[in-house]
């Protein structure tokens, strides 16, 4: 059965008829909640470029409604949706939709298993849960999780050169002009993972004693997840992760995710006897949570390679597009309701040959560090004012930014 | 709801019992509903989040019934009321106590917990402790403290810190009595977490009984 169609079942047959519907029939039950972000960056430019996402919208934007409908149906049944509203979003006033549903297939003293079909949450490390205003002690998402590089998913680089030249334009809404090939329509590059997309897919989720895995199956990859517009090629994403709970406080999460991300516009620039599913975006990493007292840390590392046709060593062998993308971050409450966080945030890109013959390898493109840090009061335990500053840079001559921000954020 | 009426007894007989004094009896009568608990959007399993627990029933124990404007000097009471945290949830998860009593908050779930309170009141952030501990909060302040989990934001308790020991959590019945309460005429009040206050004008005898009754 094509994920596609089990996609839009889901998204078309039940959200709609979700809240009143399910008022109305016999034990279910509707979750309706949301957050609401006001956010202000002081600056003459706003918050920088590198925060954002790819419909023109930010953490940082002034307004940023999330509404939440949850279906109850019954024991074993229920539908999650979700909705992102954003005026300063590039298409309008709503962004990406999430619903999926989860069937609870069984429960047991020591073991348990669901089923999650839809537009279903990140299989990949341990972020995407916190990616909340009211879970988010900061206000931006850390970058292997939203970062856009120069790499594009159908448009080719035609050698390293070409992709080489286009360094630090991926962020750019407006990136294009590689000689490859494929698409000219002007787009963001590919993340190593973008949480605020999810894929259709499934994904069988559960507990083994203390073990909690994931596995799955997805339309796109974790670098271009696929929703309305369809399957953007034949090969699907396999995806999985295990956590160790060994004590509590602490979780140790391992992730893998291996799938096709080329688009199929682009056969016809690829070499002879490749296709598009010859190509696979490939990543893995690792999780921690710690948490004691008053502390809470977070740190996630993914490892990340991209096969590419057009990439080679000179040699006519083809060299991965890499990545090293990882974060720490840390949580500490000074006095009830009052607390300082603080992010250290980055991306290595892995070398290629230049292109000119010499031997010579560079970063394929410029690395990225990122503090965010802040302090976070609760005006009431609904209401969270933060006071964060962000300092960014590259690798590119000379490219330094920070900025200060607040932002309240009303859950409901 | 023994452990409550245990601590409500141990507060009642620790307080100098007036020469005449007399009980205010009565019934409280809400319309039953399940205190649904919104289902957790990401999986967390059962050394994060539990195994779920089944709806709870709400009910007249929602409700801290408590007599305003007693005179006198009270001491805070030796015995610590409790709000446990089991199964992702408070339980009770209404709770009424003296000013300046010390609530115990022990958890008995396999995983952290971190209750904190910033609405009104005492503010206050236990920080997280693991199954089998415990951390103890002191309420000063009378009105209502809403107590949550920091890390699981579906768990959700009341507190109803109110002046006297004079006060009352009706039993499944919707019964309830404060004995021992000085002769005159008084205030007396019914707070539901999601009615907010009802009160009535009272005249305690100086022995036997007052009945008063409240709808929610």
């Amino acid at each position: 059965m094509r994920l596609r169609l089990i996609g839009w079942l889901v998204v078309a047959a039940l959200t709609p008829a979700g809240p009143a519907a399910a008022q109305t029939a016999p034990g279910a039950h509707v979750f309706f909640s949301g957050t609401l972000d006001l956010a202000y960056p002081f600056g003459d430019h706003g918050a920088p470029e590198v925060n954002r996402l790819i419909r023109g919208d930010s953490p940082f934007d002034n307004v940023r409604l999330r509404l939440f409908g949850d279906v109850v149906l019954n024991s074993r049944w229920t539908v999650f949706n979700q909705i992102l509203i954003d005026p300063s979003s590039r298409e309008g006033v709503h962004s990406f939709l999430r619903s999926y549903l989860r069937f609870e297939a069984f429960k047991k003293e020591k073991a348990d298993l669901s089923l999650q079909a839809g537009v279903v949450p990140t299989p990949f490390g341990a972020y995407s849960p916190r990616a909340y205003s009211d879970k988010n002690p900061l206000v931006s998402d850390p970058l292997l999780y939203h970062y856009f590089t120069t790499l594009r998913s159908n448009q080719l680089p035609a050698n390293n050169a070409d992709l080489l030249r286009h360094r630090g334009q991926g962020q750019a809404s407006d990136f294009t002009g590689f000689a490859g090939g494929g698409s000219t329509s002007r787009f963001n590059g590919l993340p190593m993972i973008y949480d605020t997309c999810w894929d259709v897919g499934l994904q069988a989720v559960g507990s083994l004693g203390r073990l909690e895995y994931t596995v799955g199956v997805a339309q796109g990859t974790l670098s271009t997840p696929r929703i309305f517009g369809g399957d953007n090629n034949d090969g699907k994403q396999l995806s999985g992760r295990l956590a160790f709970v060994p004590m509590a406080g602490l979780v140790l999460g391992a992730s893998y995710a291996r799938g096709p991300y080329l688009d199929s516009a682009l056969e016809a620039s690829l070499p002879a006897g490749t296709d598009v599913d010859d190509f696979n975006q490939e990543i893995y990493g690792f999780d921690l949570e710690y948490g004691v007292r008053h502390l809470a840390l977070y740190a996630e590392l993914a490892k990340n390679r991209w096969e590419h046709p057009n990439i080679t060593d000179g040699q006519g062998r083809r060299e991965d597009l890499e990545t090293l993308g990882w974060y720490v971050e840390g949580r500490y409450t000074l006095a009830p309701g009052f607390f300082a966080a603080v992010r250290y945030d980055r991306i290595d890109f892995g070398e290629i040959h230049d292109g000119t013959g010499t031997g010579r390898k560079v970063p394929w493109n410029y690395d990225v560090y990122l503090w965010e840090y802040g302090l976070g009061y609760y005006l009431t335990d609904r209401v969270i004012a933060k006071l964060l500053r962000q300092d960014y840079k590259t690798t590119s001559e000379p490219h330094k930014e920070h900025f200060w921000a607040v932002q309240v954020s009303a859950s409901f | 709801m023994a452990t409550r009426d245990l601590a409500l007894v141990i507060a009642l007989v620790s307080i100098p019992l007036p020469l005449t004094a007399g009980t205010i009896t009565g019934t409280v009568l809400t319309k039953p509903t399940a205190r649904q608990k919104a289902p957790p959007r990401y999986y967390l399993g059962p050394y994060r989040a539990g195994r779920g627990a089944s709806a709870a029933e709400g009910g007249p124990q929602d409700v801290v019934v408590f007599v305003e404007g007693v005179k006198g000097t009270f001491a805070a009471p030796a015995r610590r009321p409790q709000l446990v945290q089991r199964d992702e949830r408070f339980n009770p998860p209404v709770l009424g106590v003296q000013a300046g009593s010390t609530v115990e908050f022990p958890n008995e779930d396999d995983f952290y917990h971190n209750v904190f309170s910033v609405v009104s009141g005492d503010r206050f952030d236990l920080g997280r402790y693991a199954k089998g501990k415990s951390a103890r909060q002191t309420l000063t302040k009378p009105g209502v403290v809403v107590v949550r989990c920091e890390i699981h934001s579906g768990m959700k308790a009341y507190i109803l810190v109110v002046p006297n020991p004079y006060f009352a959590i009706p039993g499944a019945d919707g019964a309830f009595s404060i004995p021992n309460v000085p002769a005159g005429t008084y205030t007396v009040k019914a707070w539901h977490p999601d009615h907010g206050y009802q009160e009535q004008s009272l005249t305690v005898p100086a022995s036997g009984s007052a009945s008063v009754s409240f709808a929610f």
